[in-house]
């Protein structure tokens, strides 16, 4: 059958099981956008800037487990994609992202949106590739999906000069097939000797204080239930990083808290306590470690990740697994002693307590007179919700606040943006998580300040009828920066106090609901309203202003300093 | 070979095949840049319509070049790495100065 390039280009696509993509249209590109005009089987979500169609990629690749797909012109159209792509790099998430390019023929001549984005995104992709021959679009488009989604997942990007999506070629659905099993054999699958199981297994079987981190690795891999298996099993406590919260249940009774800079109490100060570090699928980001030259320097590690190359590179792996984590679990689990590991598991309830005295009740519980508090909202969100929505979080003192105390039941529950830091991700990860997963609710927590860097997108709520749920914790601040301020900086708070437009006025012009609420007897009933909302509705909760999350892992010391206050 | 300790600078020189693609010069050269790695001598050369074949020396720790060497296995074009020769820097220099005398 000859087609087009850009036709090729949707075929291939649907061919890979593509269903849903997310783009902006432009000069370059146009011949693909022709291809999907009145194309029943790919929905294409029109974002209102690149940098949304990204992220919406990202948030759709998390919750759908397939590859997010994001299609952009060339020039400003590929290079707003770039932050999206270096966010789904750091954060390991499979997306494929499409760029037209220039006519070959004007490629180096300065042309009208000419970029070279194949040099810009060659640091911040697993794989680019440019395409400038129609009859290379159907093997590269396997490929790509291939490399996006194979071991450690990543982005990857596609750039098609126009000629090519013009160019006349022979499509063979067979050999497209063939293509996609070529990619598919060529699998990089880590074969795991067993002498490590046998070793890891005599290290666990003989610990006293062991004690199991775990990351983003276990909800990629889908070994959730591997993972409370082989928890339950041993009785290892486990502990969840940024990206691992939601991998395990809240409620289970060896859950003890999240690691990290603003993780709990506990689970920061034990990591110099354990005699062995289960970490699974995460990787000793400084973040989680705090100071590298006083982190668990008494405990012999166990490292389990896809990627090579993050075992030894920030800590010493004594038995170090490069594997899947489902299957690695799974093989593990029968290599190990059932175990209990109670009056260790105690000292988590002990520190849990002091934690919760200290700082937990005092942020949950309201004060007549005062501002409401962040947590104060998370808590009874949590509530209402059972811990069962999909909580996405923007950056900032908001997203550490949701990540403390949203009680997480389900698994898969818990999108930001961790590794980037990318304010602004919260409205379109959240619309692309929604996008997959129609049937879940999905709420957007964001801060003010995030809220205005992708506020664009609002229009693609009402334009692809999506109803989703939008909290703005408005402390009328860069809250994160301004707690650093506070504490380090001698108050000299610099540019950090926003002064914000009306946001429910601004939801209204986007013909979306909104309620504000200053007092806390007003709170419960919003957030009825906003959870019984049959469409999208945002909910503007103004929050107290000099707030601080606390416990902290000041930068530069190390997790036996986490502080209370 | 002998021991060297982890932070003791060394001359690595590395053997890579890659395959012979546009932006894979950029790609591995900027793993390189990425750790603070300067390239001392480089010669790529194609060895057959789809294969270039890399020498890279550089001067790092082993610590470095351990993790330097993994990352650049990750990319997709390339097809093998081989560290091939290390000398301490110290014998390195030794040898170019007793040449020259």
């Amino acid at each position: 059958m000859k087609i087009t390039g850009a036709e090729a280009l949707v075929k291939s696509l649907l061919h890979v099981g593509v269903k849903t993509i997310f783009g902006y249209p432009g000069g370059a590109i146009m011949p693909t956008y022709d291809a999907l005009f009145n194309e029943p089987l790919l929905r294409h979500i029109l974002v209102r800037h690149e940098q949304g169609a990204a992220i919406a990629a990202e948030g759709y690749a998390r919750l759908s487990g397939m590859v997010g797909v994001c299609v952009a012109t060339s020039g400003p159209g590929a290079t707003n994609l770039i932050t999206g792509i270096a966010d789904a790099m750091l954060d390991s998430i499979s997306i494929v992202c499409i760029t037209g390019q220039v006519h070959s023929a004007l490629i180096g001549t300065d042309a009208f949106q000419e970029a070279d984005i194949m040099g810009m995104t060659v640091p911040i992709t697993k794989w680019n590739y440019q395409i400038n021959n129609a009859n290379e679009i159907p093997y590269i488009i396997a490929k790509a999906f291939h490399v996006a989604k194979g071991g450690r997942p990543g982005p990857v990007l596609i750039d098609i000069t126009k000629d090519a999506q013009q160019g006349i070629m022979e499509f063979d659905i067979l050999q497209m097939d063939e293509f996609i099993n070529a990619a598919g054999t060529t699998a990089h699958i880590p074969q795991v000797p067993d002498l490590k199981f046998e070793n890891a297994a005599h290290l666990i079987n003989n610990a006293k204080k062991p004690y199991i981190f775990a990351g983003h690795g276990i909800t990629i891999a889908g070994a959730e239930e591997e993972l409370v298996r082989f928890a339950n099993k041993t009785g290892i406590p486990v502990a969840c990083t940024l990206h691992g919260l939601s991998a395990l249940a809240m409620d289970h009774p060896l859950y003890v808290g999240m690691l990290g800079m603003h993780g709990n109490y506990g689970p920061n100060l034990l990591t110099n306590e354990a005699d062995l570090i289960i970490a699974i699928g995460m990787r000793f980001d400084d973040r989680v470690t705090g100071n590298l030259a006083s982190y668990a320097k008494q405990a012999k590690v166990i490292h389990i990740d896809i990627d090579i190359a993050e075992l030894n590179k920030n800590v010493k792996a004594d038995v170090g697994i490069c594997g899947d984590a489902k299957h690695v679990l799974t093989e593990l689990y029968s290599h190990v002693l059932p175990n209990n590991h109670d009056a260790w598991l105690e000292k988590f309830k002990d520190y849990y307590k002091l934690e919760h005295d200290t700082v937990i009740h005092h942020q949950v519980t309201s004060q007549p007179g005062h501002m409401i508090k962040m947590a104060e909202v998370i808590t009874l969100l949590s509530k209402k919700t059972n811990g069962e929505a999909v909580i996405v979080s923007d950056v900032g003192q908001h997203q550490m606040i949701a990540a403390r105390y949203y009680q997480f039941k389900q698994p898969n529950s818990h999108l930001t943006s961790g590794g980037l830091g990318t304010m602004g991700y919260a409205l379109p990860a959240a619309i692309g998580a929604k996008v997959a997963a129609p049937n879940r609710e999905v709420i957007a927590i964001i801060g003010d300040g995030g809220f205005q860097m992708n506020i664009q997108e609002l229009a693609v709520l009402t334009q692809e009828n999506l109803t989703l749920k939008i909290i703005i914790l408005n402390n009328e601040y860069l809250g994160m920066v301004r707690q650093w301020q506070e504490l380090f900086f001698d108050r000299r708070y610099s540019f950090t106090n926003l002064v914000n437009p009306d946001f429910i006025k601004i939801a209204e012009a986007y013909s979306i609901r909104g309620v504000r609420v200053q007092d806390e007897s007003e709170l419960e009933d919003a957030i009825d309203k906003l959870l019984n909302s049959t469409t999208s509705f945002l909910l503007e909760v103004m929050v107290e202003k000099q707030g601080k999350v606390f416990p902290m892992v000041a930068a530069g010391t190390g997790v036996g300093d986490i502080r209370l206050s | 070979m002998e021991n060297f300790t982890a932070n003791e600078v060394s001359m690595y020189v590395i053997s890579i095949i890659t395959q012979n693609r546009l932006c894979v010069l950029q790609r591995v050269s900027g793993m390189f840049s990425r750790y603070r790695i300067n390239i001392e001598h480089i010669n790529i050369s194609r060895h057959s319509e789809e294969l270039s074949y890399w020498n890279v020396v550089i001067y790092t720790t082993e610590e470095k070049s351990d993790l330097l060497v993994k990352q650049l296995n990750k990319i997709i074009e390339l097809v093998s790495i081989k560290i091939i020769d290390k000398v301490p820097l110290s014998k390195v220099n030794k040898q170019v100065i007793n040449d020259k005398l």
